[in-house]
């Protein structure tokens, strides 16, 4: 077992790759599908894979993970054979390498789990045999019928890349949504990629410039010449590979430089650290220009290099001769180089100011080190999600003190006049509602991440089913909760799978419904209101009333023959558990578990499912899901001495009954008619076994709730507000509560239950009775 | 016998388990329901605050009182006369409610007034006598011997959890 640092490199590796993978799938579909319809390969996704691949050899290596490095060389020197002739791309090759992903997946797994990718060797050598025989494949094809060499599709490809750099500043909506227009390549280089190539860079260069630094203490140090050596070559890769030429050039200088360091061919010195220095400096006006989305300009770049290159020019004949003569002349040329460089510098120092009149923003980086990362400051930084989850807590209990302190019953009591502790206080209000909106703000993530992951699904689906499917994403940038993405992703993946295995059918199927033969998915997200709707669409044969309600009858989930129901009572059957209309159980679905997963985990972050559905056109289910899951907007009701709180979502309309609306059946049950609809009547004081203020229907208030497309109506005494809370839990030693979701902390201090209307309706329809008072149905429940 | 047998072996156990983590050793905090003294370990005790708004739960045994809101965080409050079965007494201004941190889990307990803190040393503590049908006597850990006085010492753990901490208990014996 690795120690302590150890372990911990190793789960951020797992945390890294995890999503270099989660980016490399949908590159790959991408690429396979631009390949079909161009019948050529994309080299900027090419080249994006490719990257990622890279990267996640290097962490292995540098981990020694090397069952991992050796699938990813062997992948990597495939993707690489593609980059060098411009093969087509098969199928066989892309499900290949979405294979080795999955492999990757499970070696990431067990590294979590036991710190080790070892234990593997059969299925690695598997894959990379699989890996080895495409590579041999290929580069036999390509021996034969290579034709242009690779330096000409190499240049050629840098030219688009600049190309496309210069006018990355052109956002690129959506590229996966976007098929047409094969020919230009808009995939290329998205503000994004920019974005964390400058992040990324700056990390580079701000280590290269630390060890630099400590190298111009005690020159002799190798750790650090290695380390600025290993960080200025990471950059010089990132920037070849966005066809930065100039600063590609420079870095490497510089690491030509450290390399004739490392073998001692070259005597460290105090000169060349600061001429590095000056090299750093010139890349990091690089890029900021990049960042500013400007033209690398570069005027002291030709001085820099002309005096890394005399420092160079000036070892290679000395390299064979005697020591003391090697030292002289190497001293001698250093002055010389040094010269130039200080010309150099003055001349950046210069041309900085210069410009920096015409054009403030992209140079101010030559005069201070510190003011420099205007443009090229980093985006974001990884933090514990405890972390952040107790801020949020603490900011939730803020707002509570703050309401405490602003309401105090005391303050009524005061006879001085309150003006200026009420404008205090308005703006500590002010700011409570400020932070508390930052700090819900920073748990939020967008939902790309979820949704790509359904590309693969889609694809994997689709060649099961031997049906066609163009997956179209929306609103992937929409941004929810973290806890929320958790508990999202299973039931996307169930809905998919349903709407591609039941939804969708087959090519031939479709053309007789006069069809085009693709199907269509749509994957969405958007905000409404205070909460995100998640919609999947497809554009299949519908939900069938009639299937439904035989296999709900068969299966017991409804009583009777289900007739009088309505559509969208039908539709909702489906989320029970055990149901499934598929004839037969298929490996994609048809067990009858999953949508009642879907059904709980939606549940379980206080979300609501709609589902459309025409015969013939389609369906569209809505995952309604609230934004936040630690404030809910709460209305506050009395019933007796008591008040509770019950989530505004679920309430439809509040209103005091009459009379002759009231109907009450044999069993005692009221029903009340609104507007033609008939709705039950629960009375909260009975359910909770409070004492009411009136037990009459007509002096009280009847809030209209929905759960689950059913209505009904709570009998309280009185409304007593509208109020924005924070939910706590309630604590462990009393556990669950009937139909009660958590609790809140109201502005007098007191404890203000939550109602879960949910567990309510199931309680009141399916498992409690108003007379007998049952004992506890819930546990069996839960 | 074997019941005796346990609780004495808790005892120990107890008293062994802690005797480096605790200069509140042998120290109880002594309360008072009717005229009868309470003690519990004062190394459970976190805090002792007044009487104050409860706010009931539906669905729970009589005891359980409810919450309230402690400095921003919600705990249970039990009424430790409703949990010996002993009648109910409205509460006034001693009421006190005594916070426990058993398990990592915060729960105040509702008593008549809180007396003071004593030392007791281990030799004046005797196990409860064995007396037939007697329910309450699961919830003493022994009997404090304080000058002439006797004080009830609880165990905090079966006060809060009742029978689960003795099943456990029985099932380790």
């Amino acid at each position: 077992m690795p120690d302590a640092e150890q372990q911990e490199l190793l789960l951020a590796f797992v945390e890294e790759g995890n999503e270099l993978l989660d980016e490399t799938e949908p590159l790959l579909i991408e690429l396979e599908s631009r390949a079909n319809e161009s019948g050529e390969i994309d080299y900027e996704i090419l080249n994006m894979i490719f990257r990622l691949f890279h990267s996640l050899k290097g962490g292995s290596s540098f981990l020694d993970l090397l069952t991992v490095q050796g699938v990813t060389h062997e992948a990597e020197t495939l993707l690489d054979l593609f980059r060098k002739c411009s093969r087509e791309i098969h199928r066989e090759t892309i499900d290949l390498l979405t294979r080795t992903c999955d492999f990757l997946r499970q070696l990431l797994g067990n590294i979590q789990s036991h710190f080790t990718d070892e234990g593997f060797d059969d299925e690695a050598e598997k894959i990379i045999i699989a890996l080895k025989a495409q590579i041999a494949a290929i580069s036999g094809e390509g021996d034969s019928g290579q034709e242009a060499t690779p330096m000409a599709t190499d240049s050629k490809r840098r030219k688009t890349v600049r190309g496309d750099g210069e006018k990355a500043g052109i956002p690129t909506p959506d590229a996966l949504t976007q098929n047409d227009v094969p020919e230009t390549f808009h995939f290329a280089i998205t503000p994004e990629i920019v974005k964390q190539f400058v992040a990324e860079s700056e990390d580079l260069l701000s280590s290269a410039e630390e060890s630099f630094l400590r190298l111009d203490k005690m020159p002799d140090d190798m750790e650090h010449i290695d380390e600025a050596f290993r960080a200025l070559h990471s950059f010089k890769g990132n920037a070849g590979f966005l066809g930065y030429e100039d600063l590609e050039k420079l870095s490497h200088q510089a690491e030509t430089i450290l390399d004739k360091i490392r073998t001692q061919e070259l005597e460290s010195s105090k000169e060349i650290f600061s001429l590095l220095l000056n090299v750093l400096d010139c890349l990091r006006t690089g890029i900021s220009q990049v960042a500013g989305g400007k033209e690398i300009v570069l005027p002291a770049a030709k001085t820099a290099i002309a005096a890394m290159h005399s420092v160079l020019k000036a070892i290679s004949p000395s390299a064979q001769s005697p020591v003391d003569k090697q030292l002289v002349a190497e001293q001698s040329k250093e002055k010389h180089g040094q010269q130039k460089m200080t010309s150099g510098t003055m001349e950046t120092d210069e041309t900085g100011a210069a410009e920096a009149t015409s054009e403030p923003i992209a140079l101010p980086g030559l005069k201070s080190s510190g003011a420099q990362q205007t443009g090229a400051e980093r985006h974001s930084i990884r933090v514990d999600v405890e972390k952040l989850g107790a801020l949020l807590e603490l900011v939730g209990e803020l707002v509570i003190a703050e309401a405490m302190v602003a309401q105090n019953p005391d303050l009524r009591n005061v006879k001085t006049s309150l003006d200026n502790f009420e404008k205090a206080s308005l703006h500590l209000n002010k700011i409570t509602r400020d932070l508390q909106d930052i700090s819900t703000s920073i748990r939020m993530i967008p939902l790309s991440g979820t949704f790509r992951r359904m590309i693969r699904l889609v694809r994997d689906l689709a060649q099961k089913t031997g049906k066609k499917v163009d997956l179209i994403i929306t609103g992937e940038n929409t941004e929810v909760d973290k806890t929320v993405i958790e508990q999202i992703a299973d039931p996307l993946v169930h809905l998919i799978r349903n709407a591609i295995d039941h939804g969708l059918s087959t090519p031939e199927k479709r053309k007789t419904f006069g069809k085009s033969e693709t199907g269509q998915l749509v994957l969405g997200a958007k905000h409404v209101g205070g909460e995100v709707w998640i919609s999947i669409i497809d554009d299949g044969q519908g939900l069938s009333r009639e299937m439904i309600l035989r296999n709900a009858v068969a299966r017991d989930l409804v009583k009777g023959s289900g007739a009088e129901l309505t559509n969208d009572e039908v539709w909702r059957l489906v989320f029970e558990p055990g149901f499934s209309t598929a004839e037969q159980v298929t490996d994609v679905s048809g067990r009858g578990v999953g949508l009642d997963v879907v059904k709980r985990n939606i549940e379980n972050i206080r979300g609501k499912i709609d589902i459309v559905s025409k015969p013939g056109k389609g369906t569209e289910v809505i995952l309604r899901i609230p934004l936040t899951l630690a404030i809910i907007d709460g209305m506050i009701i009395r019933v007796g001495s008591s008040r509770y709180i019950i989530p505004i979502i679920s309430i439809v309309e509040t209103l005091r009954p009459n009379f002759q609306e009231i109907t009450v059946t044999m069993d005692g049950h009221e029903i009340l008619n609104v507007r033609g609809n008939l709705c039950p009547v629960v009375r909260l004081h009975e359910f909770y076994n409070l004492e009411p203020s009136s037990t009459e229907l007509t002096e009280g208030i009847v809030i209209l709730v929905e759960n689950a497309g059913k209505r009904f109506g709570l009998f309280v005494d009185e409304l007593v507000g509208q109020q924005q809370v924070v939910i706590k839990g309630l604590s462990e030693f009393v556990g669950n509560i009937k139909a009660i979701s958590g609790c809140t902390i109201m502005g007098d201090g007191r404890v203000c239950l939550i109602v879960d209307i949910a567990a309510l309706a199931d309680l009141f329809f399916n498992g409690y009775q108003t007379e007998a008072a049952l004992p506890e149905p819930l546990e069996e429940k839960m | 016998m074997v019941k005796l047998m346990t609780e004495q072996d808790m005892l120990e156990l107890n008293t062994v388990t802690n005797v480096d983590e605790d200069a509140q050793e042998g120290k109880y905090l002594t309360f008072s329901l009717g005229k009868e003294a309470y003690g519990i370990e004062i190394r459970n005790v976190t805090e002792i605050i007044g009487i104050q708004h409860v706010t009931k739960l539906p669905d729970t045994p009589p005891f359980v009182k409810g919450v309230i809101n402690l400095r921003g965080k919600v705990i249970p409050v039990l009424d430790v006369r409703l949990r010996f079965d002993l009648k109910e007494r409205k509460y006034d201004d001693r009421t006190c409610i005594i916070v426990v941190n058993i398990r990592n889990m915060s729960v105040g307990l509702i008593v008549d007034t809180v007396s003071e803190v004593l030392d007791v040393p281990f030799k004046n503590i005797e196990a409860p006598p064995k007396i037939k049908n007697c329910s309450g006597n699961r919830y003493i850990l022994g009997l404090g011997k304080v000058g002439s006085q006797v004080m009830i010492i609880l165990d905090s753990h079966k006060l809060l959890f009742g029978d689960e901490v003795e099943q456990i208990a029985d099932a380790i014996v």
